[in-house]
């Protein structure tokens, strides 16, 4: 008997909360489409995602929602980096507007679109962070992030000995 | 609907619990991505933008210059180099990879340090020369303001600079048409006006209101078409009618004398600077060695920081090598057999100039550690069929001629060995002392098994005492000549065991010899070559050859009716001179 068109799949997040999706929406997920291949019975019991949180993965649904029915990147179509760079502002105002979240929530996101294997949402992440990254000096990039600058004061000297001709001043 | 078979969750459940990673309840930031998101996330970034975050943080500074250098080889596989913003520290790498046969497109954009310019105007001219044809060069030297504006750090003086800017002009005239003779037909110099007016003082007269290189770069002989580029502000295209250069200018500046060779068909790798983070560089480098047919490797350092990078060297696979020079502290000897190993069939020429280091660092790790061949797996052993040179230090030796001796299906041991260098390390008493070394030698010649006999082998020999105590290897020649004379040592010796091959032989020491003890040694020890030719001493005062004068060579003679000539460091003494100087003797 065939599967019905618009098949249920039931998911669990790492705290327990689950989702009821249609399968076409959760197959934007790599992962979860290989798992559902995999499957080739109807199941009830709900596929855990112990990587994922619930509030993540409503933000994922909501994306995997908005652009289900889209064709899915191929595997291999890997673009040139410089392709890469030229989209980096490239992201609809869909996608903008969706991932105007706070910066946990941005890179749980990325690291949720990573485990899942969602390549067109991990490339909004991306170039989201890429575009933060953009334009601001290193001690601002820390101070943005959070990054705790972990050169020895040696290597610093020497990193910026080899670079600073390389700066605008 | 059937029930989901509990194997089967069981499956995804193990699959999942092996994939979550370990976040210690941090909250989510860019130091939770793993790298490869990072890269991600960085590689949107131009190289500008990249090198100004290598100072963030080291996943910043790791994960930037991984992009950087890709971006870089692919650009090189593609036949282009352009170092805009590249730190000098790119140069050595893209000049390792100068015999990718496609690159003919270079740009370059100039350190306003004076320094590293006049570094980079070096390592261009070498790119230059070595390169097949050229199509496209382009000098941007904006950022050197003008003469005032070059650092030239401490000896800043207007006569420096004055030299220091001539310099320059000729080096780039140089550069230029060098780029010419290589079949350049696009070649672009970007300045500032300061720059320019810098080199109308000193007597380079660019055209009104063309760019700054034009009649005076190329000489009015020349028929060359000068057009005005449409770039803002300076800027010089030349158009390239037909190719007829007839004095091409050597360019200034001190070249390594092999980037002064004609470029070959395969070509050399040297790697020879230091670097502060040189992992990515290094492996970088080496990955090169795959694309490239060369025919030449030569590794020069004694940078400890090497020995992650170096682990690249399994990897490396040249179909054509035949020359190998390793000279770097900081490797596995396991590395290098298997190196050595798998480049047997060609390889002619070894050269191993490692330090004790070699045996003696504490970060080999435990297990691959070897003190001898004979620690390694049983199937590993070497074999060249062509090798003619080899140089090597003392503790080598066990762990060398293991690898040749157990060689199952040799029938003869090197058999196109004629060259032999060892450094002696007799201080270190786990080292074989020379007894040991000369024993070994001969037990590669192999005399007693005409099997494996070689009859023309080794007609050079060369021993390095230069790490040696002058007392520790006068007592260790004593040694070997008591110990192989039939007779005693003062009295004229029979020697049992001899070198009959050797035709050339030359012994060096650590210290210049004064000490008269040395000779006598050496004299002596020269009975057990009798039928050199040549015969070269390093390290010896010409005061300490002049006290003895002809008298002392007269046992050498003796021993050794062939000599033809004899050779002190850095001064020789011809056949002539030899003549009168044992005339009396004699």
């Amino acid at each position: 008997m065939a599967a019905p068109a618009t098949q249920q799949i039931k998911i669990r997040c790492n705290d327990e909360k689950e989702f009821t999706v249609d399968r076409d929406v959760l197959e934007r997920s790599v992962l979860i489409k290989n798992m559902l291949e995999d499957v080739t019975e109807q199941q009830d019991a709900p596929i855990p995602l112990p990587n994922v949180s619930g509030p993540v993965m409503a933000k994922v649904l909501e994306y995997c929602t908005h652009h289900r029915g889209e064709p899915l990147p191929s595997a291999d179509t890997e673009q040139s980096q410089d392709e890469t760079r030229k989209r980096t502002t490239d992201i609809s105002e869909w996608d903008q507007k969706f991932i105007t979240v706070d910066q946990e929530m941005l890179f749980e996101i990325i690291l949720a679109a990573n485990y899942l294997d969602i390549k067109s949402l991990l490339d909004v992440g991306c170039k989201t962070v890429a575009n933060m990254i953009k334009g601001k000096t290193p001690e601002e990039i820390r101070k943005l992030f959070n990054i705790v600058n972990d050169f020895t004061p040696e290597e610093e000297a020497q990193i910026k000995k080899e670079n600073e001709w390389a700066e605008d001043r | 609907m059937a029930e989901v078979p509990l194997h089967m969750a069981a499956e995804v459940l193990s699959l999942d619990d092996a994939e979550i990673p370990d976040r210690g309840g941090a909250q989510a930031g860019v130091s939770s991505l793993p790298n490869e998101l990072l890269l991600r996330v960085l590689e949107a970034l131009t190289d500008k933008e990249l090198y100004s975050h290598i100072r963030t943080c080291r996943a910043f500074h790791d994960v930037s210059l991984h992009i950087l250098f890709n971006r870089q080889f692919k650009k090189i596989l593609s036949g282009q180099i352009h170092l805009h913003n590249s730190p000098e520290y790119i140069l050595p790498a893209v000049h390792g990879a100068l015999f990718l046969h496609d690159l003919h497109d270079i740009s370059i954009l100039f350190n306003p340090e004076a320094p590293k310019f006049f570094t980079e105007m070096r390592v261009l001219t070498e790119i230059i020369q070595r390169m097949e044809r050229n199509t496209r060069l382009s000098l941007n030297m904006k950022r050197v303001g003008s003469l005032g504006t070059l650092k030239l750090g401490s000896r800043r003086s207007l006569e420096n600079l004055s030299s220091q800017y001539e310099e320059l002009a000729k080096a780039l005239q140089g550069l230029i048409d060098l780029a010419l003779k290589k079949g350049s037909t696009r070649l672009y110099v970007f300045t500032g006006d300061a720059f320019k007016s810098d080199l109308n003082a000193i007597g380079w007269r660019p055209r009104q209101k063309t760019s700054l290189l034009s009649k005076s770069v190329l000489t009015e002989s020349q028929p060359l078409e000068a057009v005005v580029s449409g770039q803002p502000n300076a800027g010089l295209s030349i158009v390239r009618p037909a190719p007829n250069i007839s004095n091409p200018i050597i360019p200034v500046f001190p070249t390594h004398s092999d980037a002064l060779s004609p470029p070959k068909k395969r070509g050399s790798i040297i790697l020879s600077s230091p670097f502060l983070f040189s992992e990515f560089l290094l492996d970088w480098t080496l990955s090169l060695l795959n694309y490239g047919n060369f025919s030449k490797f030569e590794f020069l350092t004694s940078h400890f920081e090497f020995h992650t990078g170096i682990d690249t060297l399994p990897k490396i696979q040249m179909d054509n090598l035949n020359d190998f020079l390793f000279d770097g502290d900081t490797i596995d000897p396991y590395e290098v057999t298997l190196f050595l190993q798998r480049h047997s069939g060609t390889l002619e020429s070894i050269s191993l100039s490692l330090s004790r280091y070699f045996f003696t660092t504490s970060w080999i790790p435990a297990g691959r550690w070897c003190s001898s061949f004979s620690d390694h797996p049983s199937s590993l052993y070497l074999d060249f069929p062509l090798l003619r040179h080899l140089a090597f230090t003392s503790y080598h030796i066990p762990w060398f001629l293991d690898g040749i001796m157990s060689n199952p299906k040799a029938t003869q041991f090197l058999p196109n060995l004629s060259s032999l260098t060892i450094r002696l390390f007799p201080d270190r008493p786990e080292a074989p002392n020379l007894d040991q070394v000369l024993e070994s030698i001969l037990s590669l010649v192999n005399l007693e098994n005409p099997g494996h006999r070689c009859a023309d082998w080794l007609s050079y020999l060369r021993l390095n005492a230069k790490g040696v105590s002058a007392t520790s290897f006068i007592g260790s020649l004593d040694t070997y000549i008591i110990k192989h004379s039939t007779s005693g040592p003062n009295s004229k010796p029979k020697v049992a065991r001899i070198f009959p091959t050797v035709q050339e032989l030359r012994l060096e020491f650590r210290f210049m010899a004064t000490d008269l003890d040395i000779f006598d040694a050496i004299c002596r020890f020269l009975a057990f070559f009798p039928n050199v030719k040549r015969f070269e001493v390093g390290s010896v005062s010409r005061e300490a050859v002049k006290q003895r004068e002809g008298a002392y060579w007269q046992e050498a003679r003796v021993h050794c009716p062939n000599l033809e000539e004899v050779v002190f460091d850095g001064f020789a003494e011809p056949l002539a001179k030899m003549d009168n100087l044992v005339r009396g003797a004699f």
